[in-house]
């Protein structure tokens, strides 16, 4: 028989705080973790804001010998690990090595590659730093995180763009249900607030210039985020015998690729992905309380997503409420997953819906409960937390609350 | 779209070279999406123009909606060439 899944560590780093505590608070009280970009000169760009992660102090969490060879992106992946375990008590204790995993995004190290090719292209220096190598490789993060929190079971990185943290939270779900493991650490952190990375994305032209507005009429791009979001799930049985807290119980993964555009998304495939998570969950269209959208507010996701919200909830997507927190800590890309996977327990675990922020107007091909631009009191039992890629790999995982 | 003025035939013959679409088939009430351009491919496009011509194509223009003619994309590279021109003319 498949082990049920317990959650039991959560930990957080965004726009909206450096941890789960501030994640919470900014979530209930509509903070909007935007604001003009401070970290980079973006003097020269258009796009002048991002949400960024604020006042973390790299020499706070890592001695200088190590800071030297882990990336601001694999930074935040340890730091989000550790707050996890801490919260998840003594997971790893009693457990045999091979029986715990780590599962992280695959996140590539654009700072390192951003300072070394600057020195090395623009400054002429006759070499790049020696660790540009270790600093930049995507499975960076992952490493960081074994090596960090004593983790010697199977360990990787997984790729599919802005579903690299779902695919990845959904793999060591599946891992434990299936009687592979007993505990995993699983998420993703990202920082694409380099300067070739935001010049990059805003030759892409999908950058919003004032402020995130998903599902808005007026809605007019996304807003660059970073962060990590990072998670300890636990063999049922085995959190319970421990007496651990269990934050919510996960019950489902749903999976499926587009197979048709490197950008565009696809109503039919985002759709199949929600009714998968379902149908892995065993738990009806009906039963569902709330959606945790990937909601980018680029004019394409978030009419796609609607459309593809009706095929699977018809009906039933009347009083489905469905936000985007993307509106309150950006699209943090890669970790985008698992920011919005622990703001999806947050919410049934607390009993509230986080909001969409910078709403305005509403949009006839958006036509949801959005839960605009306040945070709302509700009881909630089931949830699912969408992410829909580039290029079109979809992951969605369903929650449920765990009432003890 | 005056096709016989000089300034328009060249981004004309420069779009066709680029997206491998005879320029006869470029007219200007012809929705862009219909020549089997993506909003990707467009995107490429005016990057492709902004470069070939030194202009810069704002993203909040008349490109930037999803129903682009071709003789939306034509005409706003023209004026942006002829805005740059008169900067760059001397003053009288």
């Amino acid at each position: 028989m498949a082990a049920r899944v317990a959650i039991t560590g959560l930990g957080s780093l965004s726009a909206l705080g450096n941890d789960v505590a501030a994640h919470l608070a900014g979530l209930r009280a509509g903070t909007v973790g935007i604001g003009p970009t401070q970290g980079i000169d973006v003097s020269a760009m258009k796009t002048k804001i991002s949400a960024e992660v604020r006042g973390f102090v790299p020499e706070d969490h890592f001695d200088s010998r190590q800071l030297g060879l882990v990336d601001r992106t694999a930074q935040f992946a340890v730091v989000a690990a550790r707050q996890a375990l801490a919260d998840a008590g003594p997971a790893l204790e009693g457990v045999a090595r091979h029986r715990v995993g780590a599962i992280f995004a695959a996140s590539v190290g654009f700072h390192a590659v951003d300072d070394s090719y600057r020195k090395l292209y623009l400054e002429q220096a006759p070499r790049p730093h020696p660790f540009t190598v270790p600093r930049a490789m995507p499975s960076g993060q992952v490493s960081h995180v074994t090596m960090d929190l004593g983790i010697h079971g199977p360990a990787f990185s997984i790729a599919s763009a802005c579903s690299s943290a779902s695919h990845s939270i959904g793999t060591a779900f599946q891992m434990i249900r299936s009687g592979m493991l007993d505990v995993a650490l699983a998420g993703g952190g990202e920082s694409q607030l380099t300067y070739g990375m935001l010049k990059s994305w805003e030759a892409l032209r999908v950058l919003a210039p004032e402020a995130c507005r998903p599902f808005s009429k007026d809605r007019a791009g996304l807003v660059i985020g970073e962060g990590a979001g990072a998670v300890v799930l636990e063999n049922m049985d085995r959190a319970i015998a421990r007496g651990a807290t269990i934050h919510a119980e996960m019950i489902g993964f749903g999976m499926s690729a587009d197979g048709m555009d490197i950008t565009a998304p696809d109503r039919d495939s985002a759709a199949a992905a929600m009714a998968f998570a379902l149908e892995d969950a065993g738990v009806s269209p009906e039963r569902i309380d709330y959606v945790s959208a990937h909601g980018t507010a680029t004019a394409l996701n978030d009419k796609t997503e609607t459309a593809a919200l009706r095929q699977v909830f018809g009906a039933h997507l009347e009083k489905l409420p469905v936000s985007s927190s993307k509106s309150q800590y950006g699209h943090t890309m890669n970790a985008s997953g698992a920011l919005d996977f622990v703001t999806t327990v947050l919410a049934l675990r607390e009993g509230f819906l986080p909001p969409t922020m910078g709403y305005n107007e509403p949009d006839p091909d958006c036509a949801l409960d959005c839960v605009p631009n306040a945070a709302r009191t509700a009881a909630i039992e089931t949830a699912i937390s969408s992410s829909f890629a580039f290029g079109g790999l979809n992951a969605v995982l369903a929650l449920r609350r765990y009432a003890g | 779209m005056q096709t016989d003025d000089p300034a328009i035939a060249e981004i004309v013959a420069f779009i066709s070279g680029e997206v491998g679409v005879d320029a006869s088939l470029l007219t200007a009430d012809t929705p862009i999406a219909d020549l089997g351009i993506s909003s990707l491919d467009l995107i490429e496009t005016i990057f492709k123009l902004e470069t070939r011509f030194g202009i810069e194509i704002p993203n909040d223009g008349p490109l930037s909606g999803n129903d682009v003619t071709v003789g939306t994309l034509v005409e706003h590279v023209a004026e942006l060439l002829a805005a740059q021109s008169a900067r760059r003319a001397p003053s009288a």
